[in-house]
């Protein structure tokens, strides 16, 4: 209910949030996405409130899927947004560079988060660079605010320049609050319509598509000359300056007001095409200029191309000289450090060695947490299943090839299951284990991937091993949610992004309908069933798909469906810690040499009670 | 920056850091301050870090908190304090619970977890004070150990260390928690403001 509110209302909002009270002020009609940090939130807060608002909210299966249906709704003449992570944008990114020739009539805007420092792991890409390369224009904003007025004015620049807008954040703004002053919402009611016009909505012919192309670039040039507003340009008398954009202009202004440093600064909010006027004007008045940007020297490039023109000779303190470095994202000591070699005084705050020996200490004797699978989670019971099917049938860990996907599954990488081998991209497990197959490597190959993974990008892949007759054993792990992410429903889930009711999509069946004739379904709780599961599908000549369903734990505990805690019997129990060094599920804690379960963890998935040689544990009420 | 007010809360996934910083965000919002914050899940939805660092004042921008600028660290973990090392200064005052959860490396005898009595004597040199004491406990004779948090946030307010005073943070306690856990909350809040009084007075 956060973004709800009437005009002048004030709240403290996520940057993702601040997006979804922009897309509820420009009377956006439908906004859809895929999962993904830092991205998720826009799509669950509306969501939350889809039905109060009238807008039609809906996770899609991919984010091509996305971008296509935001896509569908904008050309017949409604406001649409589509949102993803950066890695997801790769995945839509076919469209999206086909659609931006073809323009838009209703506003049309695409949200990508980065992230810089990978705080949701993939590639730090600079989707920036995307934006030149699709001939988008792309807004970027600093804060929650910012964020809420960039929307409202993407849909009108995209809506009047009939072409699609790029808005980005990274990991640093997306995820940060601010407070947030709510404008009052459009109401837009409009009829849809599209008519066919189809040299501007194919591709068929070499001279239309050129034209498009040329349009597009038209489009793009006067989308953000509509933007320029948020260029902020400040020219003080100083002879040094420095160019920004996104989350490093708010450590700037600190660095600003905690030194009291006379400088002057350009702000970029457009990103794509770059405000090169405001950048020559800056330029003009300065002997030196820091570029502080996070990855990529876009805008340092620019600056230099400028300066080129203008023949003059400014110092450039930037990627390119190394004053900051392309991989990670910035911080006040990175920031202060940059301006110290821009301004030749030491901004740095002094280190006290002593201190600084007390914080190595204090670090020392912590320990990192590795992120493990939660108590009773299903997708313990699969690996231990998977490589206990590998024992029976005389493999050795090193003899099989476990590729791993993106999501929850590829904590099997991690102790004490060290199973996964590889992680690409999503429904890459599948396709990289086809590959492994075919190369003529002597050993099986078993690709791990959720159920949300493999609708998402697995299925081609699926296709591909049974086409190609393949001998390769797929594991969908069907927990029935996108659990990284925060609890997503999937096609699988049997409900919609806002709660609806669905039909369910099941994996068994797409399987069967690839043309897999190996195909079962296991309840991985069921260690003994799995594990059979598995020594069968490893036995199998050709594509076999083994699924395994068994419904997230936390959404279980959610839905208040979970079992009984367990209970060890300390008579039993000889604490060979067996349990403990196969599953290390956190409800079970060593203590004095045996094994107690901790009651308020264990949701009594029994997995640990099926591992147990001496058959210690127990269901919790024979003797409580 | 006169008025700024920087608290980084620190813990493990599902100990209620979120309870936690919905409280003091929207006791700080009802009161219009000007703020920035955010939050490091990690990836995992359980068992992973989770910081978050909140910054009140009207000159904040920025929403990472400088080195050594923490005026508050609440800890639901003893180790997760240790890790936020880089942020505690002089002028830090530490709230601690002392009730850690053991990571799988410890489970597995590969790690040892951070001895307290190591530990606390470190954390007191490097801040300003610390209020360290078993807040798992205090959560579970409140009623449930989903209150630990707001046990922690008992203490804060009772300190009056930050620009919210005890009133504010409770109330906006009140109205940010499930209806249905709003006893076990009360008596969590109240629990942490006596252990406070019972540490001050020793």
């Amino acid at each position: 209910m956060t973004v709800i509110g009437g005009e002048g209302t004030v709240k403290l909002l996520l940057g993702n949030e601040a997006i979804a009270r922009g897309a509820i002020e420009a009377g956006a009609h439908l906004v859809t996405g895929y999962p993904g940090t830092p991205s998720t939130e826009v799509i669950e807060t509306l969501a939350s409130v889809a039905k109060e608002i009238n807008m039609k909210v809906q996770w899609a299966v991919n984010e091509k899927v996305a971008f296509e249906v935001a896509s569908g709704v904008a050309w017949s003449g409604l406001r649409a947004m589509a949102t993803m992570k950066n890695a997801g944008l790769n995945v839509a990114s076919d469209s999206v560079l086909s659609i931006a020739y073809s323009g838009t009539e209703g506003g049309l805007v695409l949200y990508v988060a980065d992230d810089p420092a990978t705080h949701a792991g993939m590639a730090e890409q600079d989707d920036r660079l995307f934006a030149k390369f699709a001939a988008l224009p792309m807004l970027e904003f600093s804060d929650p605010q910012e964020a809420k007025e960039m929307v409202v004015e993407a849909f009108e620049i995209s809506e009047k320049n009939k072409v699609p807008v790029m808005l980005r954040s990274t990991t640093n703004t997306a995820h940060m609050f601010g407070n947030v002053v709510f404008g009052p919402v459009k109401k837009l009611d409009r009829v849809p319509d599209y008519s066919r016009d189809i040299k501007r909505y194919t591709k068929a012919g070499p001279a239309w598509c050129m034209e498009q192309h040329a349009t597009l670039l038209e489009k793009m040039k006067k989308a953000g000359r509509d933007a320029d507003k948020f260029n902020l340009l400040e020219l003080t008398d100083s002879k040094v300056g420095v160019i920004t954009a996104g989350a490093p202009w708010n450590l700037l202004k600190e660095a600003i007001i905690r030194h009291n440093l006379k400088i002057s600064t350009l702000k970029v909010g457009v990103i794509n095409p770059l405000p090169d006027e405001k950048i020559r004007k800056l330029l003009e008045s300065v002997d030196s200029v820091l570029i502080l940007e996070e990855l990529e020297p876009l805008i340092e490039d620019r600056v230099l191309k400028i300066l080129g023109e203008m023949g003059k000779r400014v110092k450039v303190h930037g990627k390119i000289d190394g004053t900051t470095s392309p991989v990670g994202e910035f911080n006040q000591a990175i920031v202060e450090s940059a301006l110290s070699k821009l301004l030749d005084k030491n901004l740095t705050s002094p280190v006290d060695p002593e201190r600084q020996k007390l914080i190595e200490k204090a670090k020392s004797i912590s320990i990192r947490r590795p992120i493990t699978f939660c108590a009773g989670c299903p997708h313990m019971g699969t690996y231990i299943s998977i490589l206990r099917a590998m024992r029976k049938l005389n493999y050795k860990r090193e003899d099989v090839i476990i590729t791993g996907d993106i999501g929850c599954t590829i904590l099997g990488m991690n102790p004490p299951f060290d199973a996964c081998w590889t992680e690409v991209a999503m429904g890459a497990s599948i396709g990289l284990g086809n590959g492994f197959e075919r190369s003529g490597i002597k050993k099986p190959v078993i690709a791990a991937i959720g159920d949300s993974t493999f609708y998402h990008a697995g299925i081609p892949a699926l296709i591909d091993a049974v086409w190609n007759q393949t001998k390769i054993v797929v594991a969908i792990m069907d927990n029935s949610i996108v659990a990284m992410t925060g609890h997503q429903p999937t096609p699988g889930s049997g409900f919609t992004a806002t709660g609806e009711s669905a039909k369910i999509v099941k994996a068994e069946e797409i399987a069967r309908g690839c043309g897999v004739e190996h195909v079962v379904v296991v309840d991985p709780y069921d260690v003994e069933k799995t594990t059979e599961a598995f020594v069968e599908a490893l036995k199998y000549n050709g594509p076999s798909v083994v699924v395994l369903r068994r419904l997230c734990a936390i959404t279980a505990i959610r839905r208040k469906t979970i079992g009984k805690p367990l209970v060890i019997d300390v008579e039993k129990c000889t604490g060979c810690m067996t349990c403990v060094k196969t599953l290390s599920c956190s409800a079970l804690v060593p203590i004095d040499g045996k094994v107690k379960i901790n009651p308020d963890v264990c949701i009594g998935c029994r997995i640990c009670a099926a591992i147990c040689p001496v058959k210690a544990i127990t269901e919790g009420s024979s003797h409580e | 920056m006169s008025d700024e007010f920087n608290c980084i809360i620190v813990g493990v996934g599902g100990q209620g850091g979120a309870t936690l910083t919905n409280v003091i965000a929207e006791a700080a919002t009802r009161k219009g301050l000007r703020g920035r914050m955010h939050e490091t899940l990690g990836m995992a939805q359980r068992g992973g870090s989770v910081q978050v660092q909140i910054r009140l004042g009207s000159q904040v921008y920025s929403s990472f908190i400088p080195p050594g600028q923490a005026d508050v660290l609440i800890a639901l973990d003893p180790n997760e304090a240790l890790r936020a090392a880089d942020y505690i200064g002089k002028k830090t005052t530490i709230i601690m619970n002392t009730s850690g959860i053991l990571p799988v490396s410890v489970l597995m005898g590969k790690d040892k977890y951070p001895d307290l009595k190591e530990e606390i004597p470190l954390l007191k040199q490097l801040g300003k004070e610390v209020y360290a004491y078993d807040a798992y406990a205090l959560a579970k004779q409140a009623g449930s150990i989903r209150t630990m948090s707001v046990v922690l946030l008992g203490s804060l307010a009772r300190l009056g260390i930050s620009p919210l005073t005890r009133d504010e943070l409770y109330q906006a306690m009140l109205d940010t928690v499930p209806k249905k856990y709003l006893n076990e909350n009360i008596a969590a809040f109240n629990a942490g403001e006596k252990e406070i009084e019972k540490l001050l007075t020793k």
